[in-house]
């Protein structure tokens, strides 16, 4: 709608405007073209787009080790309030980096100029990142409140870092729903430290090179997120630069391959920090002298910080990269992953375990560090410890995770491992789908009226664990809301009663629920409708997408096992029982079966199985199918008579 | 004399085993308890809090406001540890005027091999920060948080403002003790007012006292010329009265959230206290607040806010023209309305009075809820129309009771017709006229009339939002559904529907609308009147084909008649209520369904029809069946006809929900004919 008004009003202009204005008009229409939004665009490239990139321009200049100038102009259409942060009118800054361009011009649908900002219109805060009680940053952004959609920003900025340690990457298709007419991307070396590259996925989006590093990108089409698909950075188009010498707030250092760079931040962000007072060192050595294996010590060392650490984050100290001291650790009881990583191992060390501080990318998602490109990566730091080939690993901001246990976090992925010797790349745990197991067993006493009592019992192990949930912290009201939550399909649920046994040491929990519901088989004539699914019913088919553009990706694989024992009251009938099922497909199976016990009872089991993997496109259809199909069978009846 | 030692000694004894609430005083009881007795799931306790604000004179300054603050709280498990981070706000917008924090102390203490043991409050973790333009804070973390630890902490605020803190009477955790101790002069009056809602009460004692304070004064003379100057001091005592405010409560329990409330704050204790009139030594007087009238003076007569609404030259042109050849009163005002929410976007910041001033908002598009509403009354004016603005207080801010300037925070328009009042809210888009975005509603407002006068206006929404489905289909041999759905929106409904969807691209909503229906795959999916803002009301559409929707077990066919749109869980899940559940907007949600049966087959039985009332007519639910040989038709209505649902109504209510959760789930059983 605002498009077509746009149109129509330069139209108008066009005609009320004659001849003698020809060169201004034309100027005019050039800097429309620019700055205003037109149908075309939204129709084509920014299709599926909260935001146009109508160009963006980033140079990089490095001028020392220690010494970079990076200047960027870019214009943006926004089409929508969530393509608000697609302005990117903002720039941090710290001790280190200095400000020296910032303005930004806003314009409206037509191309007319709104308002102008300099820098000093833009808002300057403390750049809270909402998690940290503290860090070091600052930001200075644009408060623009939009009153119409779309609008342009063009915004120009030159910003000096004596930071080399991060050289801006260039993503030039930036995010999803983003759409982009031109991005660029140069580096003017002027200096002999050598540079390392890499290009990721430039060829699938015809980006091409033109010159010694220096990139342009041309009309990339806004693409949607879909489910279970790969991550954004997977098929992303980039480009990643580091320098071979660089600087840290002040500190130097030497990056040609992961080995040096573990082996630069060995030496210069973790070394001398890992201090601990006497009192500790006797503390820990005294609770740890009866252990008689490494694995036992490192045990009691990490029940030893579970019990008087806790996890707050702050971002200071060199870039957000060296761990608070563990001397500061030990007397404030808090550091964030960095310093309680750390923390441990200083603890390990007294002990004489080995462990290596470990970077790494967090998160349910499965992220990996580059093993072809070394940089600073990761958002979360973890140890581990070497036990033989294997490693076992420490997640040390949790105060009741089991020893060893990182699954939904930091499994199956690679990490970097900081040794002595220099960096290494290692796998984390994986977490296989036989051992990621739900054990549901029930028994259900079920009345003539459609209501039940039952015993539940649920065992969780390996990913699929629920006893680093803090569970059994909660309220008993909380605990009851849950199980109602939980087993949503059963209405007006009464929860009786609830245990928990949580053994940390094997990694298995184990709830025991007592239930009822009045009414839970539905009444229809003289007959009950019971769907036999009480306890584990599949709630959610995965979205139908009328044409899947990405492959499907299962990150874990799991397995639920389900058996109840229905006892029905005298005077209860079975009218009709489902047949059995057994369905197998490449993604898992499923086998759902009743069987009449005699006596009044019936005795039903449900297995799901679901595998780890990475499947084309075109396979979705068939792993959306699966789960319809499950999602079918769970909602079966069985009919009951009532006399 | 013996008997006044052994006394004293009494006295002394019973003193020593009492708690000990000065600062540093914890005791190894405090330490060794891990559940409060009163409250055992309460991860953390306050154990002591005071404050303490007192009125300080100084000679160059006149009075300054002091609070000094201590809490002592007690921290079980590491499901507390939350309470040992403070945040403390302060007003500071860069300028001479500011408040400002001292005298920051704090300790950890726990107990060791029996001792106890004491960490300080670094000044590393103390961080000052800005909120933004008008307030900073100051945020700390108590270091060593173990389970079973006590934090200690206490600082002083210092305000150059005749104003106080709003004071909590109640916290989200329990307090064991409450203490507060506020001292007023006789030349400052003030009203303190009670959370009326809050389920808590405390009492606050009021006593008078004699305060004095010495004045120096020194007086330079002579120094003309060869004399030296002299200096005479003159020292003079300044006597006079002071009221003393003292709360003392032992065991407040603790609030604790609810679904399905907006915002606890509205039911926490606290007191309000407004500063009501100021008398000076000379007894003349000035009064700031004693009645609505008198509120409502003070702020008309700021020129932030009755100043900006008789400015009119900044927009008079743009408005001619806009208005040009418009004489219905509704489409005045609807042109202007939008006029206003597309030239001033909302900064997001609170306030009746303008922030900016309305003109420079308008030059700038941006202001706050006092540029943006009063403008929109100013231009309502200017076009002819009654129209005045409505103060409001947010739910955050509390319920305006009382006659308060801080009462209030937040403003809009009303335009009062012959038979009806029509309110206008032009921070939030998607606003129309009589439905206000949820924040603006809160009990009522008050109506500040051009040539003097106010009143109360209800803001809850006069017009319900409607939400009508038309649902037919028919089931096909091979038991696939086949249908069209038809909905139409009205007024809070079609709010919501905009500022949920237009923002999602046609496939993402399409993804939306099939979500949580089954196996179903819905086409042409038609949106009708959603970019026109003004319009109260929205429609849409679609086709679909559902499978799995129709059971056969044995030789009968399964159904639930009203397919994807049987609401299957009762969302109420809590066994009891303490606080109303709130709605913000009445509602109607009507369904009309129209089945096709298979060839072949014949009802055997339907849900039976059902009417049930809701506490006299608050909720009505209705269930109404009938059919022909081939065809069964449906129609279920259901209504809430107030913005909240009272506590004691609960458990009726929840039963009631359940009703209608059973019913929509009943199957429709269909036999071969």
């Amino acid at each position: 709608m605002l498009n077509l008004v746009s149109q129509l009003n330069l139209s108008m202009y066009l005609k009320s405007s004659l001849g003698i204005f020809l060169l201004c008009l034309t100027m005019n229409v050039f800097a429309q073209t620019n700055f205003s939004s037109n149908i075309l665009e939204k129709a084509t490239i920014g299709k599926n787009a909260n935001a146009l990139v109508k160009a963006n321009d980033v140079e990089i200049h490095i001028q020392a080790y220690n010494k970079m100038l990076v200047k960027s102009h870019r214009i943006v259409t926004i089409y929508n309030e969530t393509g608000d942060y697609k302005g990117q009118a903002y720039e941090y800054y710290d001790e280190t980096t200095k400000i020296k361009t910032l303005e930004a011009t806003v314009y409206n649908a037509a191309g007319e100029k709104i308002k102008r900002y300099k820098e000093k219109d833009f808002t300057d805060v403390a750049a809270a990142d909402g998690i940290s009680i503290y860090n070091d940053n600052r930001v200075k952004y644009l408060k623009y409140a939009a009153v119409e959609y779309p609008y342009t920003i063009d915004y120009i900025s030159e910003v000096e870092h004596k930071m080399t340690a991060f050289v801006p990457s260039w993503s030039p298709l930036e995010d999803h729903y983003t759409g982009v007419i031109e991005s660029s991307y140069q580096i003017f070396n002027e200096t002999d430290v050598p540079l390392a590259i890499k290009e990721e996925h430039l060829e699938d989006y015809n980006i091409k090179k033109v010159g010694d590093y220096h990139y342009v990108a041309e009309n990339l089409l806004a693409i949607k997120p879909e489910t279970l698909s790969p991550d954004f950075y997977t098929y992303a188009p980039r480009v990643k630069v580091a320098m071979q010498t660089f600087d840290m707030k002040g500190v130097k250092g030497v990056n040609t391959n992961w080995t040096d760079f573990g082996k630069w931040m060995y030496n210069t962000l973790l070394v001398d920090t890992r201090t601990l007072p006497e009192s500790v060192k006797t503390e820990i050595l005294g609770l740890t002298k009866e252990a008689p294996t490494n694995i036992e010590k490192a045990k009691i060392v990490y029940q030893y910080l579970q019990q008087n650490t806790r996890y707050i984050s702050v971002q200071v100290g060199i870039g957000g990269w060296k761990p608070m001291l563990a001397e500061d650790v030990d007397r404030l009881s808090y550091g964030d992953c960095k310093g309680l990583s750390n923390y441990t191992k200083a603890l390990l060390d007294v002990v004489g375990v080995p462990s290596y501080y470990a970077v790494i990318y967090g998160g349910k998602n499965i992220r990996s560090f580059d093993r072809d490109f070394s940089a600073t990566e990761g958002n979360h730091a973890v140890l581990t410890i070497p036990n033989g080939d294997d490693y076992i690993w420490l997640e040390c901001t949790s105060q009741d995770t089991p020893f060893g246990y990182i699954a939904n976090f930091t499994d199956d992925r690679d990490a970097l491992i900081i040794t002595p010797e220099g960096g290494k790349i290692i796998h984390t745990t994986v977490y296989d789908t036989k051992a990621n197991v739900l054990a549901t067993t029930a028994d259900i006493n079920l009345n003539l009226e459609g209501g039940f009592t039952s015993q539940v019992e649920m065992k969780s192990y390996g990913s699929q664990y629920r006893g680093s949930d803090g569970l059994e912290e909660e309220t008993e009201k909380n605990q009851k809301l849950r199980f109602k939550n939980m087993w949503d399909n059963v209405n007006d649920l009464v929860v009786e009663s609830i245990q928990f046994t949580n053994n940390k040491n094997e990694v298995v929990f184990t709830e025991n629920v007592k239930v009822s519901a009045k009414s839970y088989a539905s009444k229809t004539g003289n007959r009950l409708l019971l769907v036999p699914d009480v306890f584990n019913k599949l709630s959610h088919i995965p979205p139908r997408y009328s044409k899947r553009t990405m492959s499907l990706e299962i990150d874990r694989g799991f397995l639920d096992q389900d058996e109840y024992v229905f006892h029905l009251e005298a005077g209860l009938d079975v009218e009709a029982l489902q047949s059995p099922v057994a369905i197998e497909t490449k993604f898992g199976s499923y086998a759902m079966s009743i069987e009449d016990l005699g006596d009044g009872k019936l005795r039903y089991k449900r297995k799901l199985q679901l595998e780890k993997g990475t499947y084309p496109k075109e396979d979705y259809k068939a792993y959306r199918a699966f789960w319809s199909s499950i999602s079918k069978h769970d909602n079966s009846k069985i009919v009951l008579l009532t006399k | 004399m013996k008997n006044v030692f052994s006394l004293l000694c009494l006295l002394i004894i019973s003193y020593t085993s009492a708690q000990d609430y000065k600062f540093g005083k914890i005791s190894k009881a405090e330490l060794k308890e891990t559940a409060n007795p009163k409250a055992q799931e309460a991860h953390a306790t306050i154990l002591y809090v005071n404050e303490n604000v007192y009125f300080q004179y100084n000679p160059s300054e006149g009075f300054i406001v002091v609070k000094e603050v201590q809490k002592r709280i007690k921290i079980y498990d590491k499901e507390g540890v939350d309470w040992a981070t403070e945040i403390v706000p302060f007003y500071d917008n860069g300028g001479s005027n500011v408040e400002e924090l001292s005298e920051l102390k704090g300790y950890t203490y726990y107990l060791k091999d029996g001792k106890i043991e004491k960490d300080k409050l670094d000044k590393d973790n103390i961080f000052k920060e800005e909120t933004n333009q008008y307030w900073g804070q100051l945020k700390f973390t108590m270091p060593n948080i173990t389970d079973g630890c006590i934090v200690e902490f206490r600082y002083r605020k210092e305000s150059p403002f005749i104003a106080l803190d709003d004071v909590d009477l109640q916290y989200d955790i329990p307090v064991k003790k409450l203490e507060f101790n506020a001292r007023i002069p006789e030349y400052f009056y003030f009203n303190k007012y009670f959370n009326p809602k809050a389920k808590y009460t405390a009492k606050i004692t009021e006593t008078e006292r004699n305060r004095v304070e010495n004045i120096t004064s020194k007086q330079r003379s002579g120094g003309g010329g060869f004399n030296s100057s002299t200096t005479s001091v003159d020292n003079s005592k300044w006597e006079f009265h002071e009221t003393e405010f003292k709360a003392d409560l032992v065991d407040v329990p603790a609030l604790k959230e609810e679904p399905y409330v907006d915002n606890m704050d509205v039911y926490r204790a606290n007191v309000k206290w407004e500063y009501a009139m100021y008398k000076g030594q000379d007894n003349s007087i000035k009064k700031y607040s004693t009645d609505w009238e008198s509120v409502i003076k003070t702020i008309y007569d700021n020129s932030s806010f009755g100043g900006q609404l008789s400015k009119t030259g900044y927009f008079e042109k743009d408005l001619d023209a806009l208005l040009a050849n418009v004489t219905s009163s509704t489409e005045r005002i609807s042109l202007i309305y939008n006029f206003v929410k597309s030239k001033v976007a909302w900064n997001e910041y609170l306030g009746y009075y303008a922030e900016n001033g309305v003109k420079k908002a308008y030059k700038d598009g941006s202001g706050n809820v006092g540029d943006i509403n009063l403008m929109l009354t100013a231009m309502l004016r200017y076009a002819g129309l009654n129209a005045s603005p409505v103060l409001i207080s947010t739910k955050s801010n509390g319920i305006p009771l009382y006659p308060t300037r801080n009462g209030f925070n937040y403003v809009i328009s009303a335009v009062e017709m012959l038979d009806n009042i029509i309110l206008l809210d032009a921070t939030y888009r998607y606003a129309l006229p009589n439905v206000l975005p949820s924040r603006a509603i809160n009990w009522q407002g008050r109506i500040v009339r051009e040539h003097g006068g106010s009143a109360w206006v209800d803001l809850m929404s006069p017009t319900s939002g409607e939400e009508n489905y038309t649902l037919q289909y028919k089931i096909k041999p091979d038991l696939a559904v086949q249908g069209r759905v038809f909905v139409k929106l009205e007024n809070s409904s079609a709010m919501k529907f905009r500022s949920k969807y237009s923002n999602m691209g046609d496939d993402e909503r399409l993804r939306n609308l099939e979500q949580d229906k089954g196996e179903i795959e819905i086409s042409n999916y038609v949106v009708k009147n959603e970019d026109d803002l003004n319009s109260p009301s929205l429609q849409y559409s679609f086709s679909y084909t559902l499978e799995n929707a129709v059971e056969s077990i044995g030789d009968k066919l399964y159904v639930s008649p009203m397919l994807f749109y049987a609401t299957t869980e009762n969302t109420f899940k809590q066994e009891k209520r303490n606080f109303p559940i709130e709605f913000t907007y009445p509602n109607v949600y009507n369904y009309n369904v129209s089945i096709m049966l298979p060839e072949g087959y014949v009802v055997e039985s339907m849900p039976e029809s059902a009417k049930v009332q809701f506490n006299g007519g608050e909720g009505m639910f209705s269930f109404l069946t009938s059919g022909s040989s081939n065809m069964v038709v449906l129609k279920v209505s259901f209504q809430i006809n107030r913005s909240f649902i009272l506590a004691i109504d609960y458990d009726q209510f929840k039963q009631y929900f359940g009703m209608l959760v059973k019913k929509e789930t009943e199957k429709m059983v269909l036999a071969k004919s």
